[in-house]
């Protein structure tokens, strides 16, 4: 005994590190948004945490050494290995696989597994891995998909469902892991004169891509303007045929020697290291821009069809992002299209010209622009440059205009209202400058957003009411099932509210999503989480409605004085 | 449809109308909505 109580004191018990998996099992731009939040957890806790994560294997194996950097394993996941690798293809042998697979993650004794990713195969995979604590998405024993944490709800609620989404996916993920926000001046892009441009004219889909001639055009312009300076196609081996097309288009012919096709001959990290200090990046949304971003070096991004540029803009400091101002611009990822009016909106000239400005180490401005460029050329588009806001988040500010587009304001107000209410984290921001269209605009909105407050207010009324019944001596059946009703009620007349102001609806989504994930287990704890849930809607219509207030009282004081005032 | 394929609708079509009728699911019938889930994603081309 005494020896034993000698050596527990020498020898102190090692902490055993807790380990968290995050579950991102989409596409190669995804992961890489998925390093960058690891990276940001590494950077506020150090090694405390063992990081798992689990992606599939066609993707992870190309990013091997990007996630070998922060993650401590990567578990990748096949479809061929679970159904491919038994000696016969049935379904009990896939299932055997299946149960190797959750054996393999269960080993790892999990903590917290957070699913990033935005699909059905996830939540499935997440409802099969045992962790203490699962955050984001996960099918339930009903087949329900249940979702407890806030971020992730706004995050299933609001992303690809609204286009007023303003957190990028990659201060969003931080978020919901709960690492927070912060400026980091490191991540940042290193301007200065550039002379290889890495160019990537390609996307996943159609809607999301330029034209080969539209490109012809500003690579002509650009060599032609820039003697010394070459490009650089990159790209997968399927788009060696799009490659093609482009180089040997015979506008082209004569600058052959400073075209470049590198589409298929690189994997990633061979690609990553071309990306030197003599590089910038322009092209469209896609993970080759994501990879610019861990290199940061000068990016333009041209967003078009169903791209969110506030959710997608690679995640650094610096970065332009073009996009049209056409007015079904974002459309959904399923809407069909023969028109494209939104590739049109975006002038090659332009481009071309922000690319010679940016390739020189040059600031996009409004000034440099117009040096070269006609008001034709700019007034169907939107230039923005990415920065940290005061929250800390990354956000995108416009080069071309001082005044804020209703958009522009109401996106604002959103980051301030979920970070305050989700995280309580408060910035100071200026008062947007908004134009007197934008002012009567939100005088309509502070419309709805009065009606659905008193509806918040309700919610939370009935709820009360029903557990001031359950707490009855006596509790009455009949009236429990009447104030549901109500409660039901609210719920409809919340959506006709949705459809006549749907630029709250980011507030009514994720009051619905909070309602379909209410927490415990009874019916008094369901009831209070019910309560909460009506009362955040409340508290989020009441920080949007303070916040159109003041601008609307700042914009009428602007028009006789001009002091910049500040939100608190 | 090959017999791999079968066995999975076939699997599907079951645990639907379990459910129906007010089961819960088993652990066993999350991994084949995963299967079938991976399965119609790579159909899809999302893979």
């Amino acid at each position: 005994m005494e020896t034993a109580k000698k050596d527990s004191t020498e020898i102190p018990p090692e902490n055993v590190k807790k380990t968290i998996a995050i579950v991102q099992i989409l596409r190669l731009g995804d992961i890489i948004q998925t390093i960058q939040t690891a990276k940001s957890l590494r950077q506020e806790h150090g090694d405390k945490y063992k990081l798992l994560l689990i992606a599939r294997k066609q993707f992870a194996n190309h990013l091997k050494d990007q996630i070998d950097e922060v993650f401590d394993e990567c578990i990748t996941i096949d479809l061929k290995d679970l159904v491919l690798k038994s000696p016969v293809v049935n379904l009990d042998n896939s299932l055997n696989n299946i149960r190797e697979l959750k054996a393999r993650i269960s080993t790892h004794n999990i903590d917290v597994c957070v699913n990033l990713s935005y699909s059905k195969t996830a939540n499935y995979l997440m409802s099969l891995i045992t962790a203490s604590h699962k955050i984001g998405p996960y099918y339930d024993e009903n087949a329900n998909i249940s979702i407890k944490d806030k971020w992730s709800q706004y995050l299933y609620a609001n992303v690809l469902e609204t286009s007023l989404n303003s957190f990028n996916l990659v201060d969003l993920y931080k978020l919901i892991i709960g690492v927070a926000p912060k400026e980091d001046e490191k991540n940042t892009v290193k301007t200065g004169n550039k002379n290889k441009v890495f160019i990537h004219p390609f996307a996943s889909d159609k809607k999301k891509v330029w034209g080969d001639s539209k490109w012809v055009e500003v690579i002509f312009k650009f060599l032609r303007d820039n003697e010394n300076k070459q490009v650089f196609l990159v790209g997968s081996k399927s788009d060696q045929e799009a490659c093609k097309k482009i180089i040997e288009n015979p506008l082209l012919s004569s600058f052959k020697e400073r075209i470049n096709d590198l589409t298929g001959k690189h994997n990633i990290t061979e690609l990553k290291n071309l990306l030197d200090d003599d590089s910038m990046f322009i092209g469209h949304d896609s993970m080759v821009s994501h990879l610019a971003s861990l290199k940061k070096i000068p990016i333009i991004t041209i967003s078009l069809g169903p791209v969110r540029t506030a959710e997608t803009v690679p995640y650094v400091a610096g970065a332009y992002n073009l996009s049209p101002q056409t007015k079904c611009f974002p459309c959904k990822p399923d809407t069909a299209c023969d028109f494209y009016q939104c590739h049109a909106d975006i002038p090659y000239q332009t481009v071309n010209e922000a690319l010679t400005i940016v390739s020189s180490g040059e600031d996009l401005t409004k000034d440099s622009l117009n040096k070269k460029l006609s008001h034709f050329h700019l007034n169907s588009i939107n230039i923005r440059k990415s920065s940290y806001n005061s929250l800390g988040l990354l956000s995108l500010e416009s080069v071309l205009e001082d005044q804020a587009t209703y958009d522009e304001t109401i996106r604002k107000f959103f980051v301030i209202t979920w970070s305050y209410l989700f995280s309580e984290v408060e910035g100071h921001n200026d008062f947007p400058i908004i134009s007197d269209k934008t002012h009567q605009k939100l005088l309509i909105d502070m419309q709805g957003l009065q009606q659905l407050f008193e509806l918040s207010e309700f919610g939370k009324k009935y709820s009360r009411y029903i557990l001031e019944e359950i707490s009855c001596e006596t509790p009455n059946l009949n009236k429990i099932k009447d104030y549901s009703k109500k409660v039901d009620e609210i719920e409809r007349l919340s959506g006709i509210i949705s459809e006549t102001h749907p630029q709250l609806s980011p507030v009514i989504n994720f009051g619905k999503m909070a309602r379909a994930n209410l927490h415990g287990d009874n019916l008094v704890q369901l009831t209070e989480s019910s309560f909460y849930s009506f009362h955040d809607q409340a508290n989020a219509t009441s920080v949007m409605y303070e916040l159109c207030e003041k601008t609307l009282t700042q914009n009428q004081k602007s028009k006789t004085v001009k002091p910049q005032t500040t939100i608190r | 449809m090959s017999n791999f394929a079968t066995e999975v609708v076939n699997k599907i079509e079951e645990i639907k109308a379990s459910t129906a009728s007010g089961s819960t699911l088993s652990q066993e019938d999350l991994e084949v909505l995963f299967l079938a889930s991976l399965l119609e994603e790579e159909g899809h081309g999302n893979s």
